[in-house]
Formats: structure tokens, sequence, C-alpha cells
């Protein structure tokens, strides 16, 4: 009986300790994350700065001063290059571990470790086959070939480690409580992610699928019209007066047919809103006669953010700026004598091939009339809930097979190997790690031609008083659309055969109109030499910039900050008048006039506080739906023309011919839409009122949201007060915006930068300070940036830590 | 009072142990205590509810209010619920439950042993 008694007590208790100790149909295992000395308890922080004042790190060879400002960047003054990265891995993974390892699975294929859902098994499965993993694996390969970033790899990777091997469970992110796994160690290919995920984020934007989809569909002409390369009034990064004066590499276009091959889903794209814009100005234009920069990368708002601020010093450099958590070197910002920025350089990188295979055996394939042996791989995936799964990719010649029979291809043609440019061997992290330490115009360009991509548009201005635009990656020299559709893989003549040599590439310098651009536009005008495409270009940011630099003379760093939140909605401006004079008002109720009046008395602004923005956002979505009701109504993969395209249309063609709706009978002109989508937006609005409130102005309307990486609701801010949209300077959409906007005065005695970003240094939700620069960034508030050669006595600094050899 | 003397040592030790020990060390100390403070059955249930449960309930209301419910009003809302002093509820049940059955488990293992005191007893 007694046996009994203890056997049944001990095995309810052990059953209770395990069943506490596990996760059990995603609820966090309750013991481990309610103890109050190990759960969640433990991620809460008070008020203040709590950092230890001495740490004593095995793996550094001197001490190294951290000083933190207000807004809790680390200014790391260390001996040398190891300490200094040693020094940033460690407190890196302090504030960002989680993100991190978040990251590093999303670019290894390893998120369905974690995450026990089919859809995230099918992600990873994607990830691999696009060549994540393996770009990531190959770029930390070659760079072992530069020794000195190598050694930054290394130190920085063991500065992680350091981190993370003194934790205990309390000590672990809460998101690591949440989902129930322990940080693993960090390798040297992980601190070299930042590559495969910007390249994946920005130039792996294509439309060839659907290209060649609404090419059979539709006819060239049709095509031709409604996805045209160029239209007039586009303002190009390059400015116009710039002259070509070189004898561009010759390219043929061959007697080649594109394979027209339909293909009824293609893989999920980047976000078309992923974008930025940067503009300098030279010394002649700015009041204080320094050279002006500004700088701001328009991508998915999320929490913790994409960014991390630092001010790295060691005996080789002295830099300042933000790059990705994972990555030890800075992307954008600014030393002592330059700054620079980037904004995406949208160039067709990404060409798909028809492969033709012997067999069903998949061993060979077909290539200029011989058959060449394909490369298999085995991916395996270590699912959340034990098992394994594992998938096949085939690689050719031209790059991985993505879409076959086991992925997205439900008929045997639809076989298509990805030839993407990020693929291939690369020095850009050298180039970008030469830019830190540049000093001026000449070692600036030289660093450039080690930059391969992904290809962005690099502002740069000097205390020197230069201002430069560069436009550098790698780019073959394609005939007039080669790889705008579909291609035929075993046709050699379909092959890119060389590349732009770097004389050749987009750039300029000090021209005479006194200031430098960039917005995601078109990069160039009809006259440079080599064929220039992508199906993506922004249309409206980049004229209202120049625009307004133009007309804009001894302009400060307040004026650079307010263009940069600025909320001119150029759209509507080519677009609203149009759309009101063909309402037909003879008939019009009260509420209809009401509304007309409103959006006529409009500035075009789209500012926080005003209501015809949401208003015109809602008719303009509703129209814009409509007329494309044709593309959203066809069985495989198309793309709705772009908005710019559309608002040509509509004001050249006012019998055009997509106004009709196919639901009804009749045949609808375009006076007949607009007319039917106003009086349907205002039904749509009225509904809206009954959900959420009769106060619709834009930022409540619009609901600009930063959602945590794992999309829970109380780690995210939403309804941030913020103007601006997307195709507005002020790029700040529903869930894409500003991720950090810096402007920099290049004082030669001294570079003064502000700078803030949606979020906070800390990725903790658990610490009072968790997106604490939100309502700062949406207002388009500053924080002086903290820089100089004598920071140590500054004011703005809150505490001096010291990391120690151990 | 082997209650009190129970719940208190519960109480202080669970307090310095947690900090070096995962979780579940709270169950094992428990046990042990059931196993050498004996008593009746519901008693040490009790003192295991009460000393592990006060512990736990106490402690995080004091990380809660130290910390201004930052994080507990954040992860309520990750639960259908919006009070957050469930939260504080819920992690004293929980640590109550556990020593309860980790005292009851050791004391019912001290019976085992007593095995020839109780023969005695019918012989």
């Amino acid at each position: 009986m007694k046996t009994f008694r203890f056997v049944f007590l001990l095995t309810i208790t052990l059953a209770m300790a395990v069943a506490l100790n596990s996760k059990i149909s995603g609820i966090p295992p309750l013991g481990k994350f309610l103890s109050p000395f190990h759960g969640f308890w433990q991620n809460a922080e008070e008020e203040g700065a709590s950092y230890e004042d001495k740490i004593n790190l095995k793996g550094l060879s001197a001490s190294v001063s951290v000083y933190y400002d207000e807004l809790r960047i680390p200014h790391i003054y260390a001996e040398n290059e190891t300490d200094l990265h040693f020094a940033q891995g460690y407190l890196t993974a302090r504030d960002r571990l989680w993100q991190m390892d978040f990251f590093s699975r999303l670019v290894f294929g390893r998120l369905s470790e974690i995450i026990d859902n089919e859809a995230v098994v099918d992600f990873d499965k994607f990830n691999r086959r696009i060549g994540l993993k393996r770009m990531t694996n190959e770029f930390y390969e070659l760079s072992k070939s530069d020794e000195e970033l190598h050694e930054i790899i290394i130190a920085y990777t063991a500065g992680v480690n350091a981190y993370i091997k003194q934790l205990s469970y309390g000590d672990y992110p809460v998101e690591f409580k949440l989902l129930n796994y322990q940080p693993e160690e960090w390798t040297v290919e992980k601190s070299c992610m930042a590559y495969a995920m910007l390249s994946n984020t920005l130039s792996r934007g294509e439309s060839d699928l659907e290209n060649t989809n609404a090419l059979s569909l539709f006819g060239r002409e049709i095509f031709d019209l409604l996805y045209p390369e160029q239209l007039g009034n586009i303002s190009p990064v390059i400015p116009t007066t710039k002259k070509w004066d070189f004898e561009p590499v010759k390219v043929e276009k061959p007697k080649v047919t594109f394979p027209l091959i339909s293909t009824p889903q293609t893989i999920d794209k980047p976000h078309p809103l992923n974008g930025s814009n940067n503009f300098a100005v030279s010394k002649a234009k700015s009041k204080s006669g320094n050279v002006l920069l500004a700088n701001e990368p328009d991508l998915e708002l999320t929490l913790p953010s994409i960014w991390y601020a630092y001010h790295l010093n060691s005996d080789q450099k002295n830099v300042m700026g933000v790059t990705v958590p994972g990555t030890p070197i800075i992307l954008i910002g600014f030393n002592d004598s330059i700054s620079w920025g980037v904004t995406n350089s949208p160039r067709d990188q990404v060409d798909w091939y028809s492969i033709e295979f012997r067999d069903d055996s998949r061993e060979e394939y077909l290539y200029n009339n011989q058959w060449f042996k394909t490369e298999k791989v085995v991916e395996r995936f270590m699912l959340a809930d034990g098992s394994t799964v594992s998938d096949t990719i085939i690689y050719t010649h031209h790059g991985p097979v993505v879409y076959d029979r086991n992925y997205m291809g439900d008929h045997q043609k639809v076989n298509y190997a990805m030839k993407w440019i990020a693929h291939f061997p690369n020095t850009t992290f050298t180039a970008m790690n030469d830019v830190n330490k540049s000093k001026n115009y000449q070692q600036f360009v030289s660093a450039m031609r080690k930059f391969q991509g992904p290809p962005q548009n690099f502002i740069f201005g000097s205390a020197n008083g230069d201002i430069a635009l560069w436009l550098p990656g790698r780019f073959p020299v394609k005939w007039k659309e080669q790889g705008k559709f579909l291609m035929d893989g075993s046709d050699i003549d379909h092959e890119w055969k060389d590349y732009i040599p770097y004389d050749h590439l987009m750039n300029a310098k000090n021209p005479q109109q006194g200031f430098l651009t960039s917005a995601n536009q078109h990069p160039v005008d009809s006259l440079y030499p080599y064929y220039v495409y992508d199906h993506n270009y922004e249309y409206y940011r980049g004229r209202r910039i120049n625009d307004r630099l133009r007309v804009l003379d001894q302009i400060t760093p307040k004026d650079m900050m307010k263009l940069q939140n600025d909320n001119y909605n150029y759209m509507a401006s080519e677009s609203l008048p149009m759309m009101l004079d063909y309402l037909d008002t003879s008939r019009f109720t009260t509420r209809e006039k009401d509304f007309k009046e409103l959006l006529q008395k409009w500035d075009y602004f789209n500012e926080p506080n005003l209501k015809a923005p949401s208003l015109y956002q809602l008719w303009w979505d509703r129209l814009y739906s409509a007329i494309w009701d044709e593309i959203d109504t066809i069985s495989i993969a198309a793309r709705r023309p772009h908005r710019f395209v559309t608002i040509d249309l509509l004001k050249k063609d006012s019998s055009f011919v997509f106004a009709d709706i196919l639901e009804t009978s009749k045949r609808e002109t375009t006076k007949d839409l607009i007319n039917l989508t106003y009086s349907e937006s205002l039904d749509s609005l009225e509904n809206w009122i009954t959900e959420n409130g009769d106060d619709y102005s834009w930022s409540r309307f619009k609901n600009t949201t930063i959602r945590h990486l794992l999309r829970l609701g109380p780690f995210s801010e939403s309804e941030v007060p913020v103007g601006g949209y997307s195709g507005i300077v002020n790029a700040a959409s529903k869930g894409h915006g500003p991720s950090w906007r810096m402007v920099v005065e290049l004082d030669p005695d001294g570079t003064k930068a502000w700078g803030v970003y949606p979020g906070s240094q800390t990725g903790n939700p658990g610490s009072p300070l968790y997106g604490h620069m939100i309502s700062n960034w949406a207002s388009g508030t500053y924080y002086p940036l903290l820089f100089g050669s004598n920071i140590q006595g500054s004011d703005q600094i809150i505490f001096t830590q010291v990391l120690q050899p151990k | 009072m082997k209650l009190i003397i129970r719940i208190f040592l519960i109480i202080i030790v669970a307090y310095f142990l947690s900090f070096y020990l995962p979780w579940w060390s709270l169950i094992v100390l428990t046990f042990i205590i059931g196993f050498l403070i004996p008593g009746h059955g519901l008693n040490l249930f009790i003192s295991g509810f009460l000393g592990g449960g006060l512990l736990w309930m106490a402690y995080s209301w004091y990380l809660d209010t130290k910390t201004q419910s930052i994080l507990t009003d954040k992860i309520i809302h990750l639960f259908p619920f919006e009070d957050g002093f469930l939260l504080i509820i819920l992690s004293g049940l929980i640590g109550g439950l556990s020593a309860g059955f980790g005292c009851l488990s050791g004391n019912s293992f001290r019976h085992l042993f007593m095995k020839k005191k109780t023969k005695s007893f019918y012989s």
C-alpha cells in the first residue's frame, strides 16, 4: 500500500514536472516560463542604465572602454581591431541575441527547427533553394582571402560566443523562453549572413515569369503598353547632363525566341515597397559651406529593428553608423572625413533559364546540343517535432533549379534554373570595410571597385567638399530584353557573355546643380550606352526630392531633416485632379458633395492629422483594383501595371479598355469607373467608421505598425502617429518605411550628425527603452549623434564601462 | 509547528537555491524536506503549497512592482486575458503545486522505510 502510494505520488509529481517543463500546443513550458527566478519575470528591466562597470572577458588582449550615450549607442574605444570587433560582437549579442539567432536561422533555412508550422518548413526549403545558405558559406570561404576582414569576422564571432557562453536559462532573451529553445554557438559563417539577407531583400526582385505569361497572353502591343520600360519625366539618379565618353562593350541581339511557357504560380518576391532615399548637397548650396548628406533606407519596420548603431574606434578607424546585428561592418554611416549612404538601385539581377532534363532521373540536362551532368544536393531539415525532411536541389551551370517537380512546378515543363548575380563570388564586405576607413573621394572610389552587389546607389560626401554618387555592382552586358523574360537554358545565345567594365559604371561627381540624389528610380536616361532594365522603378520620391533641392538654397541640416520627412503626395497631385474632373456631380447627394469638397481643398500633403489623404487612398485603391480586375482573374501568375503607368494610361485614353468591369454586362468607360469607385469608396469609408470610430485622420486610417519579428501583437507598436506613405519621401506606409534616418554635416572641424530609427538599441520587450525612439521618429525629431575625438568628457555620456582581459 | 518550520525552510532554502539551480530544484528540495520533516499527508501538501506558492508569488510580485509591470502587461496579452495580476497568481499556483507534490512524494518515500515499525504495530 505504501509502495503504491509512493509510486503514485512520485508519478504525479514527475509527470507534473515534465509537463511544466515542456511546451504543449504552443504554450511555453509553464514551470520554466513562470518561475520568477528563471522565467520571463527575469527579462523585465528597471528604469535607468543597468550595465556592469567591469566585465572580464577571455579573448581580449587589452582593456576596451565603452561609453554609452542617451540612445544607448555604444562608443567602443579599443587599442586594436581584434579587440574592437570582439567587444562589438559581445555588446550586440547582449542587446540583440535572439534577433541574430532568428536571422541566421532564416538565412540557413533552419526556422522550422524552432517553429512547428508547415508554412515555415516551406519557407526554409525556399530559402535553401534560392541559395541563401550556400551563398553565405561561400561568402565566408572567400573572406579568407582578405586577411583583415577575416580577422574581424573571427573576432566578432568570438565576442558573440563570449556572451553566449556565460548565459543561463534565466538570462535568455524572452523569445527563446517563449519558443522554448536555447541559444546555440555563433559561427563565422553566421557573421557573414548579412550579405545573403540583404541581397535577398534588395536584389532578388524580378518579374521575368510574369512578363512571359503576360507576353503570351496579351501579345506584344498590350504588353509594352502595360509594362513600358521608360516613360517620360523620370528624373533619373544620374543627372541627365552626364556625358558617357567611352566605347561600350559591343553586344548584338542574337536571333532568339523566348520560350513562352506559362507559369501558374511564382515564388514570393521581396516586398515592392523596399526602397530608400539619399541626397547630398554641395558646399555652394549649403548655408555653413559644408557638405550635407542624408540617407534613409525604407524597409520592413520591425522590432527589434533591422539596424543597430555603434561608434567604433581603434588604431585603424573611427567610424559611426548602423549595421545589421550579426554583422561587424558598418553599412551606412560616417567617419571624421567622409559620409556615405545607400539606396537600392533596381537592376534586374535575376534571370530564369528553362531546363530540359534528359529523363526523370534528372542527371543530365540539355545545353548547346549536348547533355551535361547536373549536380544534386540533398538538403535536410530537422523539424521542431523531432522528425527530418529532405529536399533535393538540382544545380546546373546556370544556377539552382528552383522551380521543378518538387517545388512550384506542377507540369513537366516547369524546370527553371535561377541565375542570380548575388550567387557569384564577391568582395562586397571588403569594399564596405574600406569605405568605413576612407578619408577622401579617391579612397572611396577604389573601395567601390570591390563592391559587387546588391546594386546600390552610393551617395558620398566629404569634409574637403566633394559630393558624388556611385552605382557599383556586377552587371552583365545584355542585349535588349535579355533576361526580361524566361530564357532557354539549352541555347548558348541566351547566356550572358561580358560584364560592364568598372570604368563604364554609372557615377556622378560634383555636378553643376550642386546636389545629388537617389530614390530607387531609373538609374540613368536612355543615353547610357548599355541596356538597363528593372520591372519596378520608383516614379515619385526622386522627383519630389529633386524639385525641392533645385529651389532650396542656403541649406541647413534642419532643411535636410525636413525634406526626409516631406509628406507631399506626388501621385495624388498627378491623379486626383483628373479623378475629380471625371465626377458627375449632377446627381450628387450632400455626402458626396461634402467629400468632393474635402478632396478639392486638399494640398496633397499626407499629414498625419488630415482626413483627405485617407479618402484619396481609399478611392485610389478601389479604382486601381477595379481597373486591373482583368489581371487579377488570370489563372496564371501576373502582376498589375505600375500605378504611375496606370495614371498615365487613364489620362491618355478616356475609352481605356481595361476600365471595363468584368462582372458586369455593361462596357464601362473610364468615367463610369471613376464615378462608381467614388461612391463605393464612400461606402467603405462608412464601414470603416462603424468599425473604428469617427476619426479617420490619415495616421489612424493608415495604421503604421512596427511589428515584432514573430508578429506578436503585445511586442509590436501599432497606430504610430506618422504621416507619409509609399511613393512619398517620408515613405512610412503600413508596414514599411524609413528604418534609419541620418543627416550628416561634414564639417572639417569635426563631423556633426543626427539620427533616429523606429526602435531601440535594446531588443528586449521587457526593457523600458524598448522602442523608445519611435515617437521621435514619427514626429521627425532627430537625436544629435555623439561623435568626435574627445567624447569621454561629453555630458551626453550616461555610463562608462570597461571590458578587460581575463 | 512543523508546518511553519517546513514553510519557512522551503521559502528560505528555495530562494537561495533558485539563483543557481533550475526551477525544478524546488521539487527536489521539497521532496527532501517532506522526507526529513514527517507529518500527515494533507499537512505536508499544505506546507509545500504555501511555501512554494508564497515564494513564487511574492517574488514575481516583487519583480513586477520593481519593473512597473512592463513585461507582465505584454505577456498577459499573449494569452486571452487582460489583467497582469493573473500571471502572478498563476506563478504562485504553479510554485505551490510543484512544492506541494514534492513534499507529499518525499513524505511517502519516508514511509517506505518505516515498514518495520508499522509491521510491529500490527503484530
